[in-house]
């Protein structure tokens, strides 16, 4: 690494975020190093070893929209994959792999050592270099100093981290590896409002000590999905399966009784944890009447004999993490490789932030992943993509990007971020995204990827390949918008034995997939309509006709909504001074500092008389400055 | 909000006055006007039409088109001079949002205006101030609106939607935990109540609103201080027993008078004392809850007060609050000495028993109350909730009837949260947040 030159792009930390952030810089021509502590943690998933699940795949295949690392990794690495929601409707539906955690660590630095215009240098980094609210580079553990046009910090958990295992407590930033505590004082002498998390992880199981015998296989999909557009299967390992084994009342009593060796019940944790995530200990308290809970045992790896038990998250001690472990169907003889622990971590108020992810406060300095307050590899990498390509923007002078609600699960993750701030750890759920819709796994290129090779994100071999998809799906809904049905045909009598009314007019095969009872595989097998070679077109296709009702709604809302999203809040704008406005508004709209009408009236206790006179006032400045 | 609909109110004070108008404006203020008379309207000319709904002529007016950018809004804008009376009036309101038009937001006809540039700098404090002043009247047109069994019967249908979707978007968001979730007949059975409910709801919601709105005056003193013989002097009618022992009004009275046009309901409040007396106590606490939503609070003091403070004044209230209050002292036949006021509070000084001071105070209480465009009418405010069930029961419908199978969830689920979304216009916003924490208190998540 050459000291003496300026980067374009400095990214702080090698995670899920770091990574993307890195790549994507360098993807758009910057001159992009990346700073952390252990080259070989690079790409290290520290929890559970999957990638994707419900709302989770959505952001996986938004980051390959732009040809992002994430799923291309996955799918080199996943060692089991299911496509959740199957059943439910296509814009729930959601892929999932579970990974190989060391093949995911080798094929993520691989791809990273692979990439022209990035750097990698291993070293902590202890300050920022801050000159009149903007920042100009880092400060390394060594001393050394390094300057940059823009820099991401994406330090995970790793802030001022604190591990505890029952009443035991040491600073960390992942069991096995050192917590930043240089970077987090530093940090927190700067004027950022800091507060603090906890998440958890179950003790891991030696597999051979496991007896399969009464567990339920969990085996994956066939044939073997995949999450990368860019992807063909044929990338996949050898596929293995899951098994699910349960908790007993055995282990409800151990965890009654040794309550208050929990750091979370005696109030040694201040943080707060998920709720979607709970320690075994909180399932059992809260849901005290329920007699046994799931515990999903996952294979580590291929190359490995740990197993991820994905449901006991714990911070007991050892001694009842091991009593706790044995009362579980089939693990009476479980051997523990490693100890569940508890993590409690800085977090950054994300209301601080822009829509880009810089910072409110110190210029051309962004920050992504779990130090946002988000959990999830997922989520991180989505935003380090986000804040990896506005640091290369902004790095080359170029306008900014922002991913609206009604774009990707990337903007409703970001705009819940930046204006509703978050009590917990941030999750992705569909139930998240008021276009859930509009916002498929499946259509993650159509809603992204021009965008993306406009900004430089996208390669030619994926323009290539999105480009000739969306020819095929415009193709295929013109033939069948040209393919006419009589009620005089032979294949009508097939048909209306499908049909809730029978065929009375000449109708194209278009208007015919539009009714709820109608499948494309109806029209191919009933109406003799040619199938399209291609699986993946024709459901989309069937997808577009089918909702096409419900997906121009919510177009309509979104233009709506647009209009709002438009109209900016001056950032110097002075919410004492705006008559009529209750001092809870105030309040609120001071530490939210939204930049747009939208997330304003987003903002819960914002109510839309104060947006009238929120839109009064900016009229009333806009005249008082054409009058000057 | 910045919007292009269509927007309609009453311009003309409400139950007062011959002629009452009624403004559109909006692009699709020409269409329902033309489709309402049935004439073709030309910009700023006079045309005398009627307005017909079936065969049914409900009124015969003026109308009048102004022409964007041309009028006081900015934007098309339709005036129809009428017969007023609030029946009426009422009536075509419904037709015009039947037709496409919306019941505008308080305020919003001047918002419009300034957005669009068409009042100048100087006027835009005011337009907050209107703004201000008329949701807060809208707030209490709303809250009046959403009372016992209407309010009972909206909670008990939003509570149940709520249930039904923490189970659809619990199947849909943790298909891998065992939650065990309901089946899609639960769902559909659980839809078809609610839309049951709700249809009940409109029907019986209908009636019952009050049409008019007419503003609410507590009497509030201690005891003796001459509330009941006020009342008695302005209604020229004896109402409550009116003798010189302390506590003799030990229940609310209330009254409906006609003050110059304007209704006005005045309550007669128990005076606020301590006592041991039981009934007398449950008076006093009608007395308390009385000051809820009302337009102004008349504190009486009598011949006994020569002095009254912030103090004295907060006794008789209990907590602070925002409504419009102001002084009256009650007995300057006996003491002629003019009392020393050192509230913020306005004070007038009559005498019920010789009638002194009674008409400037009736003008004074006429100006106090003085209900300006701006204010909302009850029944407007159950129109508006009325419009929001029935797109409740759209979505629903959609929800129960075209899509209640597994394989389209997403709509189902979809269908339902618009049906929220239109419910949530009434009683406030149902974040996707609020959601999450209704599902992981239901189930026990965390795989």
């Amino acid at each position: 690494m050459d000291y003496t030159r300026l980067f374009d792009v400095i990214v702080v930390g090698g995670g899920h975020a770091g990574t993307e952030a890195a790549h994507a810089a360098a993807r758009m021509g910057c001159d992009t190093l990346l700073v952390t502590h252990s080259i070989e943690t690079l790409g290290q998933m520290s929890c559970n070893p999957a990638i994707g699940g419900i709302g989770k795949s959505h952001l996986v295949r938004e980051i390959d929209a732009c040809d992002g690392l994430m799923a291309k990794v996955a799918d080199q690495a996943g060692i089991q994959f299911r496509v959740l929601n199957q059943r439910k409707g296509p814009a729930v539906r959601a892929t999932r792999a579970q990974a190989d955690r060391i093949l995911y660590r080798q094929h993520m630095r691989y791809a990273l050592e692979n990439t022209s215009n990035l750097t990698i240098f291993q070293q902590s980094v202890s300050d920022l270099l801050i000159d009149n609210d903007k920042v100009t580079g880092v400060v390394l553990g060594m001393g050394l100093k390094l300057q940059s046009k823009t820099v991401v910090i994406t330090a995970g958990t790793f802030l001022a981290g604190q591990i505890h295992i029952g009443m035991n407590q040491q600073p960390g930033g992942r069991a096995g590896d050192p917590a930043s505590n240089e970077l987090a004082n530093s940090l927190r002498d700067r004027p950022f409002r800091i507060a603090r998390l906890k998440t958890g992880t179950p003790p891991r199981i030696d597999s051979r000590s496991v007896n399969y015998r009464n567990l339920q296989e969990q085996p994956g999909d066939t044939p073997t999905p995949y999450l990368s557009m860019m992807s063909t299967g044929d990338e996949h390992p050898r596929q293995i399966s899951c098994y699910l084994s349960r908790t007993t009342e055995k282990t409800r009593d151990i965890i009654v009784k040794n309550l208050h060796l929990s750091p979370m019940y005696s109030g040694v944790i201040g943080g707060v944890g998920p709720r979607y995530c709970p320690s075994i200990e909180d399932k059992i308290v809260r849901f005290a009447d329920k007699p046994t809970h799931q515990v999903f045992l996952e294979p580590e790896g291929l190359t490995s004999h740990e197993l991820y038990p994905n449901g006991v998250s714990t911070s007991l001690p050892y001694e009842v993490q091991l009593d706790i472990v044995r009362s579980m169907e089939g693990c009476s003889d479980a051997i523990i490789t490693r100890p569940g622990y508890a993590i409690e971590y800085d977090f950054f108020d994300p209301r601080d932030l822009n829509s880009t992810l810089e910072s409110k406060l110190v210029a051309n300095l962004y920050f992504a992943g779990q130090i946002n307050g988000t959990t999830g590899y997922e989520e991180a990498g989505a935003q380090g993509l986000l804040a990896g390509a506005n640091a290369a923007l902004r790095a080359q002078d170029r306008e900014s990007w922002t991913v609206g609600r009604d774009e990707g699960y990337l903007g409703v993750m970001v705009d819940d971020l930046i204006t509703l701030g978050t009590q917990e750890p941030y999750r992705m759920f569909t139930s998240r995204a008021e276009y859930r819709l509009t916002l498929r796994e499946d259509n993650a290129d159509t809603r992204l990827t021009e965008k993306g090779r406009m900004l430089g994100l996208v390669g030619e071999e994926l323009w290539q390949k999105f480009q000739a998809r969306q020819e095929q799906i415009h193709n295929e809904l013109n033939r069948l918008k040209s393919i006419w049905v009589r009620p005089s045909d032979r294949c009508t009598n097939n048909l209306n034995r499908v049909l809730t009314a029978p065929l009375s007019k000449e109708s194209t095969a278009h208007d015919l997939l539009k009714r709820p009872e109608i499948h494309y595989q109806d029209l191919v097998e009933l109406a003799d309509i040619a199938c399209h070679s291609d699986p993946s077109i024709s459901s989309q296709v069937e997808i577009l006709v089918k909702y096409s009702g419900y997906i121009d709604r919510q177009t309509d809302e979104i233009k709506k909504l647009k209009k709002n999203e438009q109209v900016r809040l001056p950032i110097d704008i002075d919410y004492s001074k705006i008559v009529g406005l209750s001092n809870e508004v105030k309040q609120k709209l001071l530490d939210h500092r939204p930049q747009t009408i939208a997330q304003a009236s987003r903002i819960s206790g914002v109510t839309p008389v104060a947006i009238s006179l929120l839109l009064v006032h900016l009229k009333k400045l806009e005249l008082t400055h054409l009058a000057s | 909000m910045i919007r292009s609909d269509t927007i309609v109110a009453s311009a003309t004070a409400p139950g007062r006055g011959a002629i009452s108008i009624i403004r559109i404006s909006g692009p699709q203020s020409v269409k329902i006007a033309q489709t309402l008379s049935g004439k073709t309207l030309k910009p700023r000319i006079a045309t005398l039409g009627s307005i017909i709904s079936g065969s049914e002529i409900i009124d015969t007016g003026i109308w009048i088109y102004f022409v964007g950018p041309h009028s006081f809004t900015g934007e098309d804008t339709i005036e129809f001079q009428g017969h007023g009376g609030p029946v009426v009036i009422q009536t075509i309101l419904c037709l015009m949002t039947r037709h496409g038009a919306r019941l505008a937001e308080p305020g919003e006809f001047s918002q419009r205006a300034f957005l669009n540039g068409k009042i100048d700098l100087t006027q835009a404090e005011a337009i907050s101030d209107l703004i201000n002043a008329s949701s807060v009247s809208a707030v209490k047109a709303a809250n009046n609106s959403l009372q016992g069994h209407f309010a009972d019967q909206i909670n008990s249908i939003i509570s149940n939607l709520i249930a039904l979707r923490t189970q659809i978007e619990a199947h849909i968001d943790f298909p891998d935990e065992d939650i065990n979730p309901q089946t899609i007949n639960t769902f559909s059975l659980t839809i078809t109540n609610i839309k049951t409910h709700i249809g009940k709801l409109i029907q019986s919601a209908k009636e019952g609103a009050k049409l008019n709105r007419s503003a609410e005056i507590v009497l509030i003193g201690e005891p003796n201080a001459g509330k009941s013989s006020l009342l008695n002097s302005l209604a020229q009618a004896p109402l409550a027993i009116v003798t010189d022992i302390p506590g003799t009004t030990r229940d609310l009275i209330r009254h409906d008078l006609l003050i110059d046009g304007l209704e006005v309901r005045i309550t007669d409040t128990a005076g606020i004392r301590s006592t041991t007396d039981i009934i007398e106590n449950e008076g006093i606490n009608r007395a308390i809850a009385a000051l809820q939503g009302v337009d102004l609070v008349l504190c009486l003091f009598d011949d006994r007060h020569q002095q009254i403070s912030e103090d004295s004044v907060q006794h008789l209230i209990g907590i602070p609050s925002n409504i419009p209050v102001g002084l009256l002292s009650t007995k300057i036949d006996i003491h002629r000495k003019p009392v020393d006021n050192q509230t913020r509070y306005p004070l007038l000084e009559v005498s019920a028993k010789t009638g002194e001071g009674l008409d400037e105070f009736r003008n004074w209480l006429l100006e106090q109350l003085d209900l300006t465009t701006h204010a909302e009418t009850p029944f407007l405010a159950r129109q508006r909730h009325l419009e929001h069930l029935k797109n409740a029961n759209l979505h629903m419908d959609a929800a129960g009837r075209h899509h209640l199978t597994i394989e389209t969830i997403d709509l189902v689920a979809e269908d339902l949260r618009l049906a929220q979304n239109a419910l949530s216009e009434i009683t406030g916003r149902f974040t996707s947040d609020d959601l999450l924490t209704s599902i992981f208190s239901t189930f026990c998540i965390g795989k």
